[in-house]
């Protein structure tokens, strides 16, 4: 009874938050008030079990990839969306997606969930297979030792009943075998071949590990990006070459579709096909905000997502050579980003307009660093005037972006924003 | 004549955007007709000729651990670099490393390079917000992160007196000695505060025996905006979970 009362009010609270603009993790955060074993009794009847993708960056784009092979192969997905992965963002997505008996009807739940709360979603969720993608640096501010974060993954994954599927070579979570007793849950692993990594300009960023001064792990390495190009991917897996395009540019999304072609074998067994694979990768959007291309007037837009340095450096290394008109917008969403000045930022010998709230920041970086900046301009909403101005019609621009301005951005060119969790 | 600045384990200590630091003073310093080289340290390298300015930067504790290890052959050079008048720059753990000695969560004392002084007790709760301080080489507004608390011997000398964050917590910030400065403000700082990365420059081209001429450069109002915004910020709450 609790159960469809938390439901009943909070899918009330969520219809009015979305009348005041803007989803939020609010509603879920009343439902679990009222009925604290929301999620616990919401995933009880899923057939296959449920999938944790964890991870500093990449999580949105592989739970996105994840779901989508899972649905390639026919089966139904509940699925939270894009920064929705604190306990009460996969509550709100919940409310969203179930009836008023508050039960998960899916054939699996495939979930990103924030490290911090990971072992405490693990435990409540019993996951059946645990996919770890990386560590490196994020958010400095909420982890000031990211090993602390390495960590927290690490003990998560180590709760999969059934498969965890870890990153070779990420000094941190290819630790993982060395902290498991038994032999169950099997762990499994994805890689990047040596001479894809030397062919990036950054390499893979992932953090160093300061603690662990012998991490060896003999890891099953079940499949490996093999080769990039400018559409897509090979991954060598089951001894097949398998080609995939890519949704977005760049070497991480590769790494993130290794991550999640090993974490679907995991789950579908002999079940698992590359062709449906392929298919499932052939008709993938980008996850919101993650290199999604969009139209805009004449032309169209690049979102770059602007999260940390890390995934920030990715991103720019993957850029076409021709970047068209650049906006940089961010603002106190991201209220430390000290970090930009150990970014290179080569790709954008040019800049058109700065803006967020941060604006005056970042030009002074950019400024320090020779970029040359033709506008700072604090509102977002005159920033898109003027890129709008400087449509040229099929020259595709650039916007790097947060997550807040990034939603706010895709408003302003005429898309509907989604729900957030965090 | 070129002054170079040493960067020591820029890789490994660098999480509050430290480089940041150094390429303000670099761009400061190039911009008033300097020659600037930057030269970076880490384990197993050598640390050459003396330097004009010494900058080390924050990061996992575990990390500058193994930099204190690395740097205890070379402690007496590094020592006789700061008594000679040679600028050092350290920020975070960094800083707390070439402070008198460090006392870890599990209670246990270790020695550090003595180079500034003050102790460290890495033991107090994580404190993050932005900054708004007085000191005598002007108003600094940053950002900091604490984990660990700084005591200063009686008669050392603080950076800055101010306030944290939306509570407006009273606190002290870093120590000044001579030409150097360590301090547990990031953002990083001195991008953020171009009249202490000229105090920090001044020095450099002080003990290089020239003189510095401190006109203010055009980006210096990207700052002050930047510094603005911050303060109109100053609740901002900054999620933190307990190391
Ligand atoms: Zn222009």
């Amino acid at each position: 009874m609790r159960q469809s009362l938390a439901v009943i009010i909070g899918k009330c609270v969520y219809a009015l938050t979305k009348l005041r603009g803007g989803g939020s993790a609010f509603p879920g955060l009343v439902a679990l008030r009222i009925a604290p074993r929301l999620l616990q009794n919401a995933f009880t009847r899923v057939p296959r079990g449920i999938v944790f993708v964890l991870g500093s960056n990449g999580k949105s784009t592989t739970t996105h990839m994840v779901s989508q092979i899972l649905r390639g192969h026919g089966l139904s997905v509940f699925t939270n969306p894009t920064g929705a992965n604190l306990p009460q963002g996969v509550a709100s997505s919940l409310l969203r997606q179930v009836g008023a008996r508050g039960v998960v009807r899916a054939d699996i739940a495939v979930l990103e969930v924030d490290e911090a709360f990971a072992v405490e979603l693990a435990e409540i969720l019993a996951p059946r297979v645990v996919l770890g993608l990386n560590t490196q640096v994020d958010q400095l501010y909420r982890f000031i030792d990211t090993e602390r974060a390495g960590v927290m993954m690490l003990d998560a994954m180590a709760l999969a009943s059934e498969a965890i599927v870890t990153n070779r070579d990420d000094p941190f979570l290819s630790t993982i075998g060395d902290r498991r007793a038994a032999k169950t849950p099997r762990v499994v692993a994805f890689g990047v071949a040596s001479d894809v990594v030397a062919a990036s300009p950054n390499g893979l960023l992932n953090a160093q590990n300061f603690t662990e001064r012998t991490a060896v792990s003999s890891l099953d390495v079940v499949t490996e990006v093999t080769a990039l190009s400018d559409s897509g991917t090979t991954l060598r897996t089951r001894d097949m070459n398998v080609a995939l395009s890519l949704p977005a540019r760049g070497m991480h999304y590769a790494v993130d579709a290794a991550a999640a072609v090993t974490t679907v074998q995991q789950v579908l067994g002999e079940e698992w096909s590359a062709d449906l694979t392929a298919a499932a990768f052939a008709a993938m959007k980008p996850a919101y905000g993650r290199g999604e291309v969009l139209p805009f007037e004449a032309t169209d837009v690049t979102f770059v997502m602007f999260k940390n340095m890390a995934s920030l450096q990715l991103n720019l290394d993957a850029l076409p050579h021709e970047t068209g008109p650049v906006m940089v917008a961010i603002d106190e969403g991201t209220p430390d980003m000290s970090w930009i000045y150990d970014v290179r930022f080569d790709a954008l010998r040019h800049v058109d307009v700065i803006s967020g709230d941060k604006c005056w920041q970042m030009a002074n970086c950019l400024a320090m660093k020779g970029v040359t900046v033709d506008l700072v301009e604090p509102s977002v909403e005159k920033a898109v005037a003027r890129m709008r101005e400087l449509v040229t019609p099929g020259v595709r621009q650039t916007w790097v972006v947060n997550y807040e301005i990034t939603m706010i951005a895709r408003k302003l060119i005429g898309f509907s924003e989604l729900a957030s969790g965090s | 004549m070129t002054i170079t600045l040493l960067h020591l384990f820029p890789e490994d200590l660098g999480v509050s955007g430290d480089s940041g630091n150094v390429q303000t003073v670099a761009y400061r310093l190039r911009e008033r007709g300097f020659d600037v080289n930057v030269s970076t340290y880490a384990s197993g390298d050598s640390l050459g000729d003396k330097p004009g300015a010494v900058f080390i930067g924050n990061g996992p504790w575990a990390a500058a651990h193994r930099a204190l290890e690395a740097l205890a052959p070379v402690r007496s050079t590094l020592r006789d670099w700061f008594s000679a008048g040679v600028p050092f720059f350290a920020v975070g753990t960094g800083a707390e490393i070439l402070a008198r000695t460090i006392t870890l969560r599990d209670g246990a004392e270790i020695s550090g390079l003595d180079l500034f002084p003050f102790t460290v007790v890495r033991d107090r709760d994580r404190l993050v917000a932005y900054n708004d301080c007085d000191s005598r080489l002007g108003r600094i507004v940053a950002f900091s992160d604490l984990s660990s608390e700084w005591l200063n011997d009686d008669t050392a000398e603080p950076l800055g007196h101010g306030v944290i964050g939306g509570k407006r917590v009273a606190r002290d910030d870093g120590v000044i000695v001579a030409s150097s400065i360590a301090t547990q403000l990031g953002g990083p700082v001195l991008a953020l505060n171009p009249h202490i990365a000229d105090w920090v420059a001044e020095r450099i081209v002080e003990h290089a025996g020239r003189a510095f001429d401190a006109t203010p450069l055009p980006t210096d109002s990207l700052a002050e905006n930047a510094r603005a915004v911050i303060l109109e910020n100053m609740d901002q709450v900054f999620t933190t979970i307990a190391l």
